[in-house]
């Protein structure tokens, strides 16, 4: 499986926009980098640890034996570095952003919306190629568990301040509320 | 700023023709390379994630789409890593010079490693720039998460470790484990 490295799954999907709507397209891209709340909801999906999306306009020529390349189209590119299986990603991205889904792919031909999902995962599973490397440099680590990590490190920091000649007294209440509050990251 | 920047992170996507004939051999080169800790990209510690894909045709969606067949295969390689990209690839040279011209040996117009400035500018010729880049933790390098992970590791088994004991105890125990 080409696609997985420990925890972590690849996804690399390659489609052909429509060409009236290309500058639709880029406009769709232009929005989630101007209104943040767009790229929130991908927050929200806490299995992704970095995404991306590219328009392949041209295709660079290298001089011979390569033929120069004029395609007929413009492509979206997508990957995705995410954990957990498939179904789940293609599953929570059809449910919790399907207008985001549709502002992304929706220019692209054979598109059929992002519901229902059997339909959308058939696209996907059409459009997407298999890694023939991929390399994750923590692949047991889930997304979710690298967030709680660094959130555990920030406040250990701040109470490793509050530590420093504390009394006995003092540093066992110190623990025991850096406990409590960090104990949903642990 | 950039649209391939997030944070401290950076996304870089490489498009490379392959050389007509090597297809099968690019394919089966990536295939056997070890993964995960033991992969050529390990040696490059800045990177998170990186993937090479072999793309032979885009799909063909059927009408009204109209058939466009690439005259080549195309050689994608993306990655997820830290601070600006000259020195990425001037690192790819320096620490897995050989393991990159294993890879793009088999590509059109590769220069090869030993001319960091030749690989640069071949990587630049054919990067394809981001539109948008989602990183969960832009500003965590490599280092930070790993050293993130082990100190939570750290502190759970401080926290089994110590648990029910009296506040000298535990305030010798925490001298003892991280006082400095």
């Amino acid at each position: 499986m080409g696609n997985v490295c420990g925890r972590a799954t690849a996804i690399t999907v390659l489609t052909p926009i429509r060409p009236w709507l290309v500058r639709l397209s880029r406009l769709g891209f232009v929005l989630p980098r101007k209104i943040p709340w767009m790229t929130q909801a991908l927050r929200k999906l806490s299995f992704i640890h970095f995404a991306r999306w590219s328009i392949i306009d041209r295709i660079p020529y290298n001089g011979l034996p390569q033929r120069p390349e004029r395609p007929r189209y413009t492509y979206l590119f997508f990957e995705s570095n995410f954990n957990g299986t498939w179904d789940d990603y293609i599953d929570s991205f059809s449910y919790v952003m399907p207008g985001r889904m549709r502002l992304t792919w929706g220019s692209s031909y054979g598109f059929p919306g992002a519901k229902p999902v059997g339909p959308f995962k058939d696209y996907i599973v059409r459009n997407e190629f298999e890694a023939d490397h991929f390399y994750s440099a923590y692949p047991e680590a889930t997304a979710t568990m690298v967030l709680s990590a660094l959130e555990v490190e920030r406040r250990f920091e701040l109470l490793r301040a509050r530590a420093d000649g504390a009394t006995p007294g003092q540093l066992a209440a110190e623990w025991r509320a850096f406990l409590h509050d960090a104990q949903r990251h642990l | 700023m950039s649209n391939d920047v997030a944070g401290q992170s950076y996304a870089l996507t490489v498009l490379t023709p392959v050389l007509a004939g090597h297809e099968i051999a690019l394919r089966a080169h990536l295939r056997k390379l070890p993964t995960a800790g033991d992969s050529p990209l390990a040696r490059v510690p800045r990177t998170h994630f990186a993937r090479w894909v072999i793309v032979p045709q885009p799909a063909y969606q059927g009408p009204p789409m109209r058939p466009d067949p690439w005259k080549s295969q195309y050689l994608f390689f993306t990655s997820c890593f830290d601070g600006d990209l000259p020195s990425y690839l001037d690192d790819l040279c320096r620490l897995i010079g050989p393991d990159v011209d294993a890879v793009w040996q088999h590509c059109v117009g590769y220069p090869g490693s030993s001319d960091p400035a030749a690989f640069a500018r071949y990587i630049s010729h054919n990067r394809i720039p981001t539109e948008v880049y989602f990183a969960a933790y832009p500003d965590a390098t490599v280092e930070d998460v790993r050293a993130s992970l082990a100190l939570k590791d750290r502190i759970v088994r401080f926290a089994l470790a110590t648990r029910g004991m009296g506040d000298s105890d535990l305030h010798r125990a925490w001298q003892e484990e991280f006082g400095r």
